[in-house]
């Protein structure tokens, strides 16, 4: 359930190629399922993607741009950009605490299908997380 | 009713039982036969068999009793197998995929002939999926009787003649799934025996698996059509294609492809086409619906099931790379995305005939338009300068020639400007060319005495131009009507075509799509873990301020050319 779904948000991701010529950039594409309504009163739409790997190269700038494709040609579908923004990040070095205390992983259950579980992991940080931190769980 | 009992003797002794229950009523004095197929001897020779059949009355309201019994005591007895394997096939004419009672099956057993009341079972597979699991009713009766065990598929069929015949015809069957897949007989054996009771154990005597067979797919299609809604089909021209045909039942999951030869044609889609009439999407929530480029045509997949004669389009647009006579475009179908081993179909759609470049009505390459944005003077209205790039392949034109721009009515504030500018770094100022004549919405212009330097537009060379207005006065006031450009009034594709006319003949044409430059809106980034190296979540956040309609998208590009690999090296 989101602002442009009312089930699963369906996305498509191309992934490029930097040894092409000229490089074919990466493409994440998101398909509105249902009609958004903005013109009243105005939104914010939030994408998140997780999992994504930063450039291992320090202050490198990485361009995003984000287009919003409305439907406007009935014999061909096509789907023009109307709407456009550009953005970018920047990678840097990474400075990193090592946690020194062992963590620890508790499951109450093990079984595959079993639900309702609270499972405790158990880390001691060496430095203080602040209310915009973020703490990332991973499931590989 | 039956209900089997599958009794362990090893325990207590305990005898496998067979119960039917509420059966009609038995006529005294009258035969009953009961078959129980696929029952397994015992492993060793000479063991004696032993069986009790007992009718048993169930009143209603009262005790069941039995109130007749017979018990074989040592009746028959097993003995050493002699049966030898044979070499069996199915003999099959038509098995087409989403075929309807016309799947023919025989058992074909060589040159071997049943004796006169010997019998054959066999089973038909009910792990291969192609066949619908009932056989509609035998074909060969006269030589035949037949005995079909529904629930397990397998068909008994005793030799009733003396004829010599090595076939036993089973009849016809339906194809169950929609797509290429795979049928056969789990095995055939051929018994010994008799109409009349024995006093031998009837035994096998020959058994065979016979090879499996696979549906066939369809080779055409009830209706096709190929449409050239653009350009030209000669070399290094590209044109816009609509492809219609009929199709077969596709199941949701499915996925066609349209297939052209890449050592004719490549795609100029911008690795894309579009699905028009037929579709629509597939409510699978992990499902979009598609279509994109592949190495030798284009791919469609995440549609929701279409049934049986439904007209579907598809657009696309080819660059034709070479002379060819009758290139076939096909339409590849399977049942499931990405699995080649399922398709229902492959047909061609038609042929496209790709004439030499060399000829003299041959064409200009295909070109996209560059759109500057150029004024956004009114909240309502856009005014748009367009400008675009051309090569002519054989026409050389110098005054009086003209450049031809045929466009669908934009309302324009302003005359029309045409000016043309050799793409060269060398080449600096813009030429106009001289005004410009009007026939439904067929604009005229004429190549100027003292244009280019060169006196001429030549081929092989190209050229920039410019597309907009002029007005002429200028007030303190300006006015709507007072402003230059074209009115395009909202996002959306916008056509011209530009036409060559050269010494009194129209001799190259191009064809241009137009689409405005899109609105901007601001994107804020916030990369969660900026770390190098490491995995982090973008946050992407930005403001919209108009209603999107269904089906329309969210576009993220990341447009950095280097490490784009790496940056999505995790499944996403």
């Amino acid at each position: 359930m989101s602002a442009i779904s009312n089930s699963r948000i369906i996305c498509l991701l191309y992934f490029g190629n930097n040894l092409a010529n000229p490089p074919i950039p990466a493409n994440l594409t998101i398909a509105f399922t249902k009609a958004f309504s903005g013109s009243g009163s105005p939104s914010n739409i939030r994408v998140m993607i997780a999992n994504v790997l930063n450039p291992s190269t320090v202050n490198l700038n990485t361009g995003i741009k984000a287009n919003i494709n409305i439907y406007c040609e009935n014999q061909q579908k096509l789907p023009c950009s109307t709407y456009e923004a550009r953005g970018f990040y920047v990678t840097k070095t990474a400075t990193e605490n090592t946690i020194t205390t062992a963590t620890s992983f508790s499951s109450s259950n093990s079984l595959v299908l079993k639900t309702g579980l609270t499972h405790t992991f158990t880390l001691t940080l060496t430095s203080s997380i602040t209310t915009t931190d973020a703490i990332y769980i991973v499931y590989p | 009713m039956n209900v089997i009992q599958f009794g362990q003797y090893a325990i207590n002794n305990a005898p496998l039982r067979f119960s039917l229950s509420m059966q009609s009523a038995y006529v005294d004095n009258t035969a009953y036969t009961y078959i129980i197929p696929l029952m397994q001897n015992p492993g060793t020779a000479y063991v004696t068999l032993r069986y009790n059949l007992s009718l048993v009355n169930s009143p209603s309201g009262s005790y069941e009793y039995v109130f007749n019994m017979y018990q074989s005591i040592n009746e028959y007895y097993t003995v050493s197998s002699t049966s030898s394997l044979m070499t069996t096939s199915i003999t099959n004419n038509l098995r087409t995929v989403q075929s309807v009672s016309s799947v023919d099956l025989s058992v074909n057993l060589g040159s071997y002939s049943l004796n006169q009341w010997n019998a054959a079972i066999f089973k038909i597979n009910n792990a291969l999926p192609a066949l619908l699991p009932a056989i509609s009713s035998p074909n060969d009766t006269s030589n035949y009787n037949y005995f079909y065990f529904k629930n397990i598929n397998m068909i008994m069929a005793q030799k009733k003649s003396s004829n010599n015949i090595a076939t036993i015809g089973i009849g016809a069957s339906s194809s169950v799934v929609n797509y290429q897949s795979t049928f056969g007989i789990s095995w055939v054996k051929i018994f010994s025996t008799s109409n009349a009771p024995l006093s031998t154990n009837p035994y096998t005597l020959y058994y065979s698996t016979p090879p499996t067979l696979t549906l066939t797919t369809l080779t055409s299609y009830a209706s096709t059509s190929l449409n050239l809604i653009e350009g030209y089909s000669s070399v290094g021209s590209t044109a816009f294609y609509s492809a219609t045909l009929t199709t077969p039942i596709i199941p949701e999951g499915g996925e066609i492809r349209v297939l052209f030869d890449n050592t004719v044609f490549s795609s100029n889609s911008n690795d894309a086409c579009r699905v028009g009439a037929g579709f629509s999407r597939s409510s699978n929530d992990y499902s979009a619906l598609r279509c994109y480029r592949q190495s030798q045509g284009f791919r469609i997949a995440g549609f929701s099931g279409i049934s049986a004669s439904t007209s579907i389009q598809v657009y696309f647009k080819l660059t034709s790379l070479t002379a060819a006579a009758s290139s076939a475009i096909q339409a590849d179908i399977f049942g499931i995305y990405l699995d080649n081993t399922t398709r229902i179909s492959l047909a061609n759609i038609n042929t496209i005939t790709i004439t030499a470049s060399s000829v003299p009505n041959s064409l200009l390459k295909f070109q996209s338009m560059v759109t500057p944005y150029f004024a956004t003077l009114l909240t309502n209205y856009k005014y748009y300068l367009i400008e675009g790039t051309f090569n002519l392949r054989v026409t050389t034109l110098n005054n009086p020639d003209y450049l031809y721009i045929t466009e669908p009515g934009w309302t324009v504030y302003g005359n029309r400007r045409l000016l043309i500018k050799q793409n060269s770094s060398s080449v600096t100022g813009w030429t106009e060319l001289a005004g410009y004549s009007n026939t439904a919405n067929y604009y005229r212009f004429q190549i100027p005495t003292n244009f280019l330097i060169q006196q001429q537009i030549n081929p092989s060379t190209q050229y920039l131009f410019r597309y907009t207005t002029c007005y002429a006065s200028t007030t303190s006031t300006l006015t709507w009507s007072q402003y230059n450009g074209f009115v395009v009034g909202g996002p959306g594709v916008s056509k011209f075509w530009l036409t060559t006319y050269d010494a009194g003949a129209y001799t190259e044409i191009g064809y241009f799509d137009f689409v405005p430059f899109p609105e901007p809106f601001v994107l804020t980034v916030n990369n969660r873990y900026p770390a190098a190296g490491r995995l982090t979540m973008l946050d992407l956040l930005f403001t919209v301020n108009v209603n999107v309609v269904v089906g329309s998208q969210i576009v993220f590009t990341f447009d950095t050319n280097n490490l784009l690999n790496q940056m999505f090296a995790n499944d996403l």
